[in-house]
């Protein structure tokens, strides 16, 4: 009678736990899984592909940006910058458009390719490979990383200082595709007050940002204001607004403050 | 019938020499400078609408990385330019037309904001 009696108060306690934790989870959401270094900013792409029975592509971001700026691909090639706000086919690839701009034999592998020895290689895979084991990628993400200054978050790598020591080369022309266009006037910083008391304010580094995106990549579709006329806050940042377009899905995420928040106090 | 005087069509020979009424010559003049009009105005507006488009693609969103250079006319003008590419790019049967309007159109916007910025 005693051994039913503790089963029951288990049951509940059980029961009440799950209950609290669900309603904590719809509260204040579920807490994220903080995704490993090779997996940070990749970006799974399945608007048709299930459809066609093939696995959703996952596009590893880390190696598309040790190579090429943020402009090459979502302003010349033309790719959103939401996750499947392409709305990619096979037919724009074989066309020469978005990956089949790049992965076309020449610049990087095509989905086929021939051999040395004259078989054909298919390399679908490489690609399609949500929720594929033992994949032979070319590019082995923690090798790579060996050579590269060490970043506190996201990937683990300082792509800044990668590309000031010259150890990334970020190549923004793509034969074809992209256009010659008149140098780029260096655009002045911007000093924006943090709202927090005590916070450091943000010097926002114009030059770097227009280097690697050039202008029209975020003016006016992520930053669609003049300076100061609308108030944003880290939680609209958060939510993957203005600045969290890309800082906590490519560019270094938002836990790293120091990243942004750069001016000196005293 | 004159021996020195025969007709061949509208023309008259005289001693050999030939020479025309006047409303052949007249008729002739007119329909030189018809087609000498007709070619020059073929040529003009192939002129106009032969810039290939990507041509002009090239030439507008060139001017993207210089656009705070630009001044208010300056920025109307590729503005309207864009718009009307934009037109040109709906009607093409080119699957590579959809990555250009989207181009196009971040240029556009991008020279808009601009505009906006300087009070435009």
């Amino acid at each position: 009678m005693r051994i039913v009696t503790k089963g029951y108060i288990l049951g509940a306690c059980l029961l009440v736990f799950f209950l609290v934790t669900a309603a904590y989870a719809a509260t204040y959401g579920a807490k994220k899984r903080r995704p490993k270094p090779h997996e940070y900013g990749a970006v799974v792409i399945n608007n048709f592909s299930a459809k066609n029975r093939m696995r959703p592509v996952v596009f590893p971001h880390w190696i598309h940006r040790a190579k090429h700026t943020c402009r090459l691909c979502h302003v010349d090639i033309g790719f959103a910058m939401r996750a499947g706000g392409t709305e990619i086919t096979e037919d724009d690839n074989k066309a020469g458009l978005y990956c089949g701009a790049c992965h076309n034999g020449t610049v990087a592998f095509a989905p086929k390719e021939t051999s040395a020895k004259g078989e054909t290689v298919e390399n679908c895979d490489r690609c399609h490979s949500y929720r594929k084991e033992g994949i032979p990628f070319k590019n082995d993400f923690y090798e790579f990383k060996k050579g590269m200054p060490q970043g506190r978050f996201g990937n683990g790598i300082d792509w800044l200082k990668a590309e000031d020591e010259g150890r990334v080369k970020l190549v923004d022309y793509l034969e074809g595709v992209s256009i010659r266009r008149q140098k780029l006037k260096n655009p002045e910083d911007i000093e924006i007050s943090a709202k927090e008391t005590g916070m450091p304010d943000i010097i926002f580094s114009h030059r770097k940002h227009a280097i690697w995106n050039g202008c029209e990549l975020c003016h006016p579709e992520i930053f669609g204001v003049n300076r100061g006329e609308v108030k944003y806050t880290m939680q609209d940042i958060f939510d993957g607004k203005f600045c969290g377009a890309c800082h906590d899905i490519v560019a270094f995420p938002n836990s790293d403050c120091q990243g942004c928040h750069t001016k000196p106090v005293f | 019938m004159n021996p020195e005087k025969t007709f061949v069509g509208k023309a008259v020979v005289c001693n050999g020499i030939a020479s025309r009424p006047r409303e052949a010559v007249l008729w002739n003049l007119l329909m030189s400078l018809g087609i000498l009009f007709l070619l020059l105005s073929a040529s003009t507006s192939w002129g106009e609408e032969e810039v290939p488009w990507k041509d002009e693609f090239e030439r507008l969103c060139g001017y993207t990385d210089v656009a705070t250079t630009l001044d208010v006319p300056q920025l109307t003008e590729l503005i309207t330019d864009c718009d009307r590419l934009l037109e040109r790019l709906e009607m093409l049967n080119d699957p590579k037309k959809k990555t250009y309007i989207f181009r196009t159109k971040k240029c556009r916007d991008l020279f808009r904001f601009i505009l906006e910025t300087k009070g435009g």
